[in-house]
Formats: C-alpha cells, sequence, structure tokens
C-alpha cells in the first residue's frame, strides 16, 4: 500500500470543530459608517452549526468521568442543532445517541439525525423544546442505567467549550478591540460562556443578549426565557443590555444576508444581526462581535424566502 | 362546521391555559379568523398587520399541511381539528407512523439491541403479517407477535375454542370454550398489546379468497395442520410472491422453514404430492404434546421478525426438524426443484387448484355409501348380534381412552403386515378417531381382495355422539 500522503492529510474529523472564520459584514452596514460588524461563521464546523462546539465538550467531559461507554446511550433533546452534532461525534466515536425532537424541526434536519444513524424519538409538536426537554428527562429517571443524559440546558460543559473555545477565538481573532459581544440564547451555552471570559479579559466590553419578542415565534434554535423552562446554565446577569427581536425582522435579515453578502444562515444568525443593528442606531454606531450559529440550507423549504427584494 | 383548534403551549397564556379550543367556519381561514375575532393578543402573535398568517405558522388540517391542500380556502368538516404549528421548515405533524414515548417504554429491551434499535422496531411496527390459524401454532406466534410489536396482523381462522384445545393453544383460556378462537385470540392480544391492529377473516381459507386475503400482508405463517390448507397457502404465497414462514407438529416432532420461491425452494419443492389420505394421522389422531406447538410456534415467530427486520439467516433453503423426546435440533438442506409444478423452471400451476382433491379428500376421493356404515346402523348389527368384525386402525393411546367394545385392534401402520390376522370371509366395521385414516385402511383392504369391508363414517366421534354419549372423548 502506497502512504506517502501530503504532509496535512490525516486530520480527524472532529479536530475540525471551532476556530471558525470571523467574517465581516460590510454591505450590511455600508449606510452606517461608525458601525461594523464581525460574525463567527459557526456553520463552518463539521455538524454544521454552533452546537458542534457544545456537544463534543459534553460528550469529552462525560467520557472522562466515566459516564459514556458499556453501551450507554447518550440522550438529549434538543431542537436540532445539538442533536446533529450528538449524531455525527457519536458516529465517529462509536457511541449510541437518542434524540428528542420536536416533531415540526425542519425535515432536513431529521433527514440529517437519520443519515447519521442516530435513534429520534419525536415529542409533541405543540410543545416545542421544552417538551421534548420534559420527555428526555423524563425518559433518563425511568431508566437511569440504560441512558447517559446529556441534559444540554443544565450541563456546564456547555457554556465551558464557548468559554475555552469560542471566546478564546474571538479574542485572538479581535485582540480585543470591539465595543459589543451579542448572541442568541437558546440553551444560553454561547452568551454564557463567552460572555463570562470577556468579563474576565474585556470588561468593559458590553455582553448583549438576544431574545425572540414573544414566546410564539420561528427563530429556531432560540428561546424566549421567560416563557420557557429556563436553561440552568443561562446566566442573564453577564447582560448589559437586551434586545427583543422579531422573527420577520430576523428572517428580513437573513434574507439581504444572502443576498448582499451571499452568506446562506438561519434565522437565529438574522436574529443577531438585526439586534446588532438595533443597538448601533440607537447609540450612534460602535463596533459588534456576534455569532452565526448555523447556516441555511436546513431552513431553505421556508416560506420567508419567497419573499423577493 | 365546529372545529378544533389545538393551541401550541406558548399560545396557551391567552386560552385560558386550554391546549385547544373550538370555533364555528366552513374554511381554515374563517376558522381561524373566528378564534382570533374576540382576542386581540392571540391574533398580534398569529397575524400580521396586513392580516396574513405569520409565515413561521404551519397550519395542519388533521393531518395534512394546508399548504399542500388549498391555503386557507380548505374547507373544513365538523370533527376536524386544526394544528397550529410553529416551524422553521415545513416538519409533518403527522402521527401514526413515528415512535411515540410509550413506544419506547414498551420496546426498551428491543431498543438495546443494535440489531433492532429504533428503526427495527419501526419496521416492526410497519410490518403486515398474516398468521393462518389460531391453534397451537397460532397461538405462541400471535402472543410473541403482538408483544414484539407487529404493528398489523391478520388472523384466519373460522373454529370455537373447544376444550380439548386448551392444552396447547395457550392463546385461549378455559372461560373462552366455545367461543370463536378469532374473537378469543384478538381479546389476548389487545391484553398485551393494544396498539396492535388486527384484521379478521373469520372463514376457512380457500382456492377461492387465499389471494385477496394474502396479497395485503408482507408475510404469511401457516399455522395450520391440513395438507389441503398448507398446498394452498404455499402455491398462494409463490404466486404472489410473499414469504412463507411454514411449521408443522407432531406427536413429539415438528419441523419448521421459510419458504420464499424467490430467494428458495418452496413447499411443493420439499414435497411435491401429498401423501395418501389418511396415512399421516393429524394431531387430532396422533395426538400432540402440548409444548411442541409453543417450541415450533416461537421458532417460527422468531423467523419472523428476522425476516421483518432484515437481520441474521433466515430458515430459507433449510428444514429444521426437532425431535422433543431425544431433544435434538436436525437441519437439512433444501434445493429449488427445477421440476416444482409451481415455483420451477416451467410452472404447471398457475392459479389455485381444488387442494381438497389435490389431496385425495374430494367428493369424488370419499367411499362410497355402500363402503361406509353409519354409527346407528353398526349399533343396530351388533345388538342384533349380527356377525360382524369390528377394526380399530387407532393408535395404542387412543385405545386406551376409548373404543367400541369387543373391537379387534390393530393401527392403520401395522394392518399391511397384520393383514392375515382377519379373514375375507368376515363382514368387517373399520373405524378410527374420525373416519379418515379407516377410510384409507378399507381402501387397502378392498385393493387386496376384502369385499365385505366397510367404513364407520364419523369414526369413533361419531359413535360417541350417537350411540354411547358416556364415552370418554379426546
Ligand atoms: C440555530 C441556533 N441558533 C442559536 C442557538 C442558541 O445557542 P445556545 O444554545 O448556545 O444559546 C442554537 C442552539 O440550539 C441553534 O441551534
Ligand atoms: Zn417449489
Amino acid at each position: 500500500m502506497r502512504n506517502n500522503l501530503a504532509y496535512d492529510a490525516g486530520w480527524s474529523l472532529l479536530s475540525r470543530i471551532g476556530n471558525t472564520p470571523l467574517l465581516a459584514l460590510r454591505k450590511m452596514t455600508s449606510d452606517m459608517p461608525g458601525t461594523r460588524i464581525y460574525a463567527k461563521a459557526e456553520c463552518f464546523n463539521p455538524g454544521g452549526s454552533v452546537k458542534d462546539r457544545a456537544a463534543s465538550k459534553i460528550i469529552e467531559d462525560a467520557e472522562k468521568q466515566g459516564l459514556l461507554g458499556n453501551g450507554r446511550i447518550l440522550l438529549d433533546a434538543s431542537s436540532g442543532n445539538t442533536a446533529i452534532a450528538y449524531a455525527m461525534i457519536c458516529a465517529v466515536k462509536g457511541y449510541r445517541c437518542r434524540l428528542v425532537i420536536p416533531r415540526n424541526v425542519a425535515r432536513e434536519k431529521i433527514e440529517m439525525l437519520t443519515a447519521y444513524g442516530a435513534d429520534l424519538v419525536l415529542s409533541d409538536p405543540l410543545e416545542g423544546t421544552d417538551g421534548a426537554q420534559r420527555l428526555a428527562r423524563k425518559m433518563s429517571e425511568e431508566e437511569p442505567e440504560l441512558y447517559f443524559y446529556a441534559d444540554q440546558y443544565n450541563n456546564d460543559s456547555n457554556w465551558r467549550a464557548h468559554y475555552e473555545g469560542t471566546a478564546v477565538e474571538i479574542v485572538s481573532q479581535t485582540r480585543g478591540h470591539f465595543d459589543y459581544f451579542v448572541a442568541g440564547v437558546g440553551t444560553g451555552g454561547t452568551f454564557t460562556g463567552v460572555s463570562r471570559y470577556l468579563r474576565e479579559v474585556f470588561p468593559e466590553i458590553k455582553r448583549v443578549s438576544v431574545e425572540p419578542d414573544g414566546p410564539f415565534h420561528g427563530l429556531e434554535g432560540l428561546k424566549r426565557m421567560d416563557a420557557s423552562i429556563r436553561p440552568g446554565i443561562y446566566d442573564d446577569t453577564l447582560a448589559d443590555m437586551h434586545v427583543d427581536v422579531t422573527t420577520e425582522e430576523a428572517q428580513g435579515a437573513v434574507r439581504r444576508l444572502a443576498r448582499q453578502e451571499g452568506l446562506l444562515v438561519g434565522p437565529s444568525s438574522g436574529a443577531a444581526v438585526v439586534a446588532c443593528l438595533k443597538i448601533a442606531r440607537e447609540h450612534g454606531g460602535g463596533s459588534f462581535v456576534t455569532v452565526f450559529p448555523d447556516g441555511g440550507q436546513k431552513y431553505l423549504g421556508e416560506k420567508f424566502w419567497e419573499v423577493k427584494e | 362546521m365546529s372545529v378544533k383548534v389545538m393551541i401550541p403551549t406558548p399560545l396557551r397564556p391567552y386560552v385560558g391555559n386550554r391546549d385547544a379550543v373550538t370555533a364555528d367556519g366552513a374554511t381554515v381561514d374563517e376558522v381561524l379568523s373566528n378564534v382570533t375575532a374576540a382576542n386581540q393578543q392571540l391574533k398580534r402573535h398569529l397575524f400580521d398587520d396586513s392580516g396574513q398568517l405569520r409565515n413561521f405558522v404551519n397550519v395542519y388540517l388533521n393531518d395534512e399541511d394546508i399548504r399542500y391542500l388549498q391555503r386557507g380556502t380548505t374547507p373544513v368538516h365538523e370533527g376536524d381539528t386544526i394544528f397550529l404549528i410553529p416551524s422553521i421548515a415545513g416538519g409533518s405533524s403527522g402521527a401514526g407512523s413515528d415512535f411515540t414515548y410509550d413506544d419506547i417504554q414498551r420496546y426498551s429491551r428491543h431498543l438495546l439491541l443494535p440489531e433492532v434499535g429504533l428503526s427495527g422496531q419501526l419496521k416492526l411496527k410497519r410490518a403486515k403479517v398474516l398468521v393462518i390459524g389460531a391453534g397451537g401454532l397460532g397461538s405462541p406466534l400471535l402472543l410473541y407477535l403482538a408483544a414484539a410489536g407487529v404493528g398489523t396482523i391478520g388472523i384466519v381462522d373460522f373454529d370455537v375454542v373447544d376444550f380439548s384445545n386448551l392444552q396447547r393453544q395457550v392463546i385461549h383460556s378455559e372461560k373462552d370454550v366455545g367461543r370463536k378462537k378469532i374473537d378469543s385470540a384478538e381479546e389476548r392480544i389487545k391484553g398485551i398489546n393494544p396498539t396492535v391492529k388486527i384484521i379478521k377473516f373469520e372463514e376457512r381459507i380457500t382456492s377461492e379468497n387465499a389471494l385477496d386475503i394474502i396479497k395485503n400482508f408482507d408475510i404469511v405463517i401457516d399455522g395450520t395442520d391440513n395438507f389441503p390448507t398448507r398446498y394452498l397457502v404455499n402455491d398462494a404465497c409463490v404466486l404472489l410472491g410473499k414469504t412463507n414462514v411454514y411449521g408443522s407438529i407432531y406427536r413429539f416432532e415438528g419441523q419448521v422453514s421459510v419458504f420464499d420461491a424467490r430467494k428458495g425452494p418452496c413447499y411443493r419443492c420439499l414435497y411435491e404430492n401429498p401423501p395418501p389420505p389418511g396415512l399421516v394421522p393429524s394431531c387430532a389422531e396422533g395426538g400432540v404434546v402440548g409444548v411442541l406447538p409453543g417450541i415450533i410456534g416461537t421458532i417460527q415467530a422468531m423467523e419472523t421478525i428476522k425476516l421483518i427486520l432484515g437481520e441474521g439467516e433466515p430458515l430459507i433453503g433449510r428444514l429444521v426438524l426437532f425431535d422433543a423426546m431425544k431433544m435434538k435440533f436436525k437441519e437439512l438442506t433444501l434445493r429449488k426443484n427445477p421440476r416444482c409444478p409451481v415455483c420451477g423452471e416451467n410452472p404447471t400451476v398457475h392459479e389455485l387448484i381444488d387442494y381438497e382433491e389435490f389431496c385425495g379428500l374430494g367428493r369424488g376421493n370419499e367411499l362410497s355409501d355402500d363402503l361406509s356404515i353409519s354409527a346407528e346402523e353398526l349399533d343396530r348389527k351388533l345388538k342384533a348380534k349380527e356377525p360382524v368384525v369390528v377394526l380399530d386402525v387407532r393408535e395404542p393411546q387412543e385405545w386406551e381412552i376409548n373404543r367400541i367394545d369387543g373391537s379387534l385392534f390393530i393401527p392403520v401402520n401395522d394392518l399391511p403386515s397384520r393383514v392375515s390376522e382377519l379373514s375375507t370371509a368376515d363382514e368387517i366395521v373399520v373405524y378410527c378417531k374420525g373416519g379418515q385414516r379407516s377410510s384409507y385402511a378399507v381402501r387397502f383392504m378392498r385393493d387386496i381382495g376384502f369385499k365385505k369391508v366397510r367404513n364407520l363414517t364419523g369414526g369413533i366421534v361419531e359413535w360417541a355422539l350417537k350411540v354411547d354419549p358416556s364415552m370418554a372423548r379426546y
């Protein structure tokens, strides 16, 4: 056998998690001279979303504590991206995973999960991710010896992935030269982890959390905290400001990002950019770093693309 | 038209924390505008400023996304349900084929097996299996298939539960004696697993109805114990391209195989022609140990589940022979017979035939009246002390249970070697349990020169019924 491969061949898939590019969004702010927005493009992760970070940290830490292996099944609830990340990593590592997702998540996500070989349990679509979470918890309580219940909403490994990874990358990519860190909250892992690190190293950077404007929304991955099961890891005392975004505003931004920046992202990325723009308008500019949690491919079946602009 | 509208959790605070409201209207739009007419909060969440439904709200009428119906103008009917599902892309609210929480609980031991898992369990849920006969083999088969989560089970049976069935037909209980087997089986199955869909065929499977009954199922399991049905089921499965999970039992021995003519031999490749009628006693005649159908039937159930999952090595092309007394399994390799009349290279059977006739049981093969005698007439002759020799051709264990007083005893298989014990000059009446084996004996004796031999119609069963009600039965 010839094994004379190029010098950098042989990277493992999982080593490609993290170290995502920080993209400058120029067109979005072309009419706003004092405003700069930079986005961590998390769609460059191998599983296609920011949740690769949390999932791989959760799994690594569980391995260290001996919570996985011996045929234990990884169990968690997710709106899709974490599920995809678990499914991919478990495929690589040879673990079984069982994922509870609301039946109304994008069909493309369900197909991806099936492709990765994960077990799916679909929960009541009327109850959203809260319903999925309740069901996963119930399953783990009933058969604790069968599962490793990863519980991304309450697992410290989730925010630590961002504290040790995303935040450090942002700081090295910017030297801390920005005014606002803006992130949408689902589990709150991204916001909490990055914000904790920034508070330690650059406390003057303002930390902004973004939520949907109400409990009934189409921003997959985000949560309206006052109307949901509150994630244990979400620390809202880290937030200097808070911005609400409507689904329609976020969708408009998603279309503009595709059509002006050539960036195909999901609705929660749109929400992040809308929040940056709102603050910039209110405070007369500023430099922003935000996180674009995933790409847009999984949402192409959505009706909001039909609008021409 | 009163329609139920299911409210997603985030909106429930606006409708008094209910999960559903009812409203009138002829179309989806009308219903939704009636629901929101008096509720500004709800309206603001569901509709945009121009009165359009917000674009991330997916509306399902029963199980269908109205985007694929007539959108807002889709007509609604009394008793319909509308679901409002916030969604990023067209997720499906469709129920039925999905896996539910209850399924996880119920099948957790299956889900642990990599060979089954969730995808395998879903295959089981979607599978349609036909079980022919709810008797000895059918009992364990039905119980285990239902417990394992086979989604749709068809049952063909026209019989009623008899007291003598309880020794081995474990799906039926003593309280069911006299009841239709199909009903008693259904009740037990529902008790084990109410999610199983049962399709009942309360009829004898015949050449006329077999194709219609079988065609909608994926796998057919033969749990019958007579030759005409066995050939009928085989031929129907070959013609329809279905898999036939075969089992048979007799006394302490059983056989199992899987016949799939697309991949291997069929039953006719193994046994091209049926045995002469009467030669091979049925369980009703020869007896069967009660545990045996449990063993053979559960092997059939195991093979069926493997076939559904597409896992393991099915018994296609192999015949397993089981001997309970020796507690030994033997395996024979079966080959497809190129001259097989149904599945061979030049098949001669292209449609279902008359299997009673094929197995020599047709009317043309019945003994003519002058070769038969009724129980009443024999009784009269015996009471009148006419010189009649009564010959019992059953097995010794049957003889121990009951007999017609004064009869001679030569089991049918011993008859050729012991026929010299009889005289052609005598008037002889032959009986067995039900008249099958004795008619075979009568024919044999006629052929070798006994002119005055006749068959007791209906055998000792008929005798007990008509002449001697005090007689022990079996
Ligand atoms: C598309 C998308 N956006 C945003 C988030 C929120 O990230 P976090 O859970 O770290 O708060 C998620 C998380 O599931 C997501 O899938
Ligand atoms: Zn054949």
